[in-house]
């Protein structure tokens, strides 16, 4: 049996290619607009592109925050945001001049890369990932090193303890991957990143199946 | 450490990619869907279709052929040409396309640019800009490719305002003319922004690209070279290599060994070497 893995659609970003993503995976999705729609599923995707506040804004609009608190944090439902999907996961954001609050799953800031005449920002395209201090689940080692594309002008900061992935960008290091729990999150597009990108949902994939004994 | 771009743009006239020369002249060279599938698969970093009809786009033709061409694509897609409206971005964004690629908007309307970043980030939108070269470091900016009075450093000076993570510089004058970037250009315009830059027109040789990474451009895009030069991206990525220019590459493939010809091009193997092959075994990758 293939696990049931909804992808939340907010009306923030690119849907279609993490469809695409699972779909070359062989794993079907559902994509969820409304809250009746969530069911009980063994997984949940949250994907972003966009900013910060307009992303929290169309959560609560769409009333989708107490289902997905009710299943991320009661129910441990693995869940897997991508990039701006993984900064909401986060206390707050600084992103569009004033501070608007995340879902606050996994305490941290996110906070704008600091720009300078090498370092330009937004942070765009392929870059490398290390190993962080705790210890990945999503971040096999044939991964480590390999390219996957990059696309913001945030970084989440949060204690060592949740970050699995790192990466440099001209003399500073910030976080590219953070676990939790049952949740993870991932600065860059695994769904834009080719082969290195399958194969991380691959193995996000795989912890499914481990989860939930299927 | 992030790894220099090498973009596939895709040139689209009614419908058919083409081979674009000087802004003036075109060929024909088939269906646009097959570049986009091909472009990724050779591994390019990014693919960019640029429609040039001059046209203001539906939503309903852009959701279907970003849908086509997102379900092609492994990698960063993004969109140009026709977007006029909040209403179109957001139709091209949804259904598959990572990034806006606005031109005439940018003179025609300032505050779209803005709008869509506010909602989809600076990171979604690209600010492209034609020009051509009047006078030794002295460029005009097009409008719909004619010339007009909007000097380049004061345009690039005001894309702060526009919002857009990117911006995508062409000289028309390159296009199409196999002679390489405009190498005055780029050290002109990066001082000037403090986004990526994208540069475009002209690139023939692997040289060319090595030589737009050194003076600065973050990305370097071509179009016709993908077309017409066989095993061009992974040649180009090797050439960079070879200078110490960092870049991504996804496959085993890297032609490290590979003998090229003066014009560039790859040389057969001798009989020793592919005798060799045949007992090395190499195992398919399953994901």
């Amino acid at each position: 049996m293939k696990p049931d893995i909804i992808i939340v659609d907010y009306a923030m970003g690119n849907i279609q290619s993490v469809r695409n993503a699972f779909e070359t995976l062989g794993q079907p999705t559902r994509v969820c607009s409304h809250p009746r729609e969530f069911g009980t599923p063994n997984a949940i995707v949250l994907p972003g592109v966009g900013a910060f506040p307009e992303a929290m804004d169309q959560l609560h609009r769409r009333e989708l925050l107490p289902q997905m608190n009710d299943l991320v944090i009661n129910r441990q439902t693995p869940v897997l945001g991508i990039c701006l999907g993984m900064q909401l996961f986060a206390s707050g954001s600084e992103e569009g001049g004033k501070r608007t609050a995340g879902l606050g799953w996994i305490p941290g800031e996110v906070v704008r890369i600091e720009a300078s005449p090498r370092r330009r920002v937004p942070h765009v395209g392929w870059n490398s990932i290390e190993f962080g201090s705790r210890k990945s689940l999503l971040l096999k080692d044939d991964l480590a090193g390999q390219n996957f594309y990059f696309d913001h002008s945030f970084h989440f900061q949060t204690a060592s303890e949740h970050v699995s992935g790192l990466t440099e960008y001209e003399g500073k290091q910030f976080v590219s991957i953070v676990e939790r729990d049952n949740i993870t999150g991932v600065q860059f597009h695994p769904e834009k990143s080719q082969r290195s990108g399958l194969k991380l949902l691959r193995s996000f994939l795989n912890s499914l199946l481990l989860d939930c004994g299927l | 450490m992030l790894k220099k771009r090498v973009i596939g743009v895709i040139v689209v006239k009614e419908g058919l990619a083409v081979q674009s020369f000087n802004f003036q002249r075109y060929l024909p060279i088939g269906r646009p869907e097959i570049a986009v599938e091909y472009l990724n698969r050779w591994g390019a970093d990014e693919i960019l279709v640029l429609n040039i009809d001059g046209v203001a786009r539906t939503p309903f033709e852009l959701e279907t052929t970003v849908k086509c061409f997102s379900r092609l694509t492994n990698v960063p897609l993004a969109i140009g040409g026709g977007i006029y409206d909040f209403e179109s971005a957001q139709a091209a964004i949804s259904n598959g396309a990572d990034k806006v690629v606005l031109n005439t908007s940018l003179i025609e309307s300032p505050d779209l640019s803005s709008q869509i970043a506010s909602v989809y980030g600076e990171q979604a939108v690209v600010a492209s800009i034609d020009v051509r070269q009047l006078a030794p470091c002295s460029w005009r900016v097009l409008h719909k490719r004619k010339l007009t009075n909007i000097d380049l450093v004061d345009f690039l000076q005001k894309t702060k305002q526009f919002g857009a993570g990117e911006v995508l510089l062409t000289n028309a004058d390159h296009d199409g003319g196999r002679s390489g970037y405009d190498l005055t250009l780029i050290e002109t315009a990066v001082p000037l922004i403090e986004t990526p830059l994208i540069i475009c027109g002209g690139a023939k040789w692997p040289s060319h690209f090595t030589d737009g990474a050194r003076k600065g451009a973050s990305a370097l895009a071509a179009a016709n070279i993908f077309n017409h030069f066989e095993h061009s991206i992974i040649l180009i990525k090797k050439a960079l290599e070879q200078s110490a220019i960092s870049v991504r590459l996804d496959s085993y493939v890297n032609y490290k060994r590979a003998k090229q010809s003066q014009d560039g091009r790859l040389q057969n193997m001798d009989e020793f070497e592919l005798d060799a092959l045949r007992f090395r075994y190499v195992a398919e990758e399953k994901i």
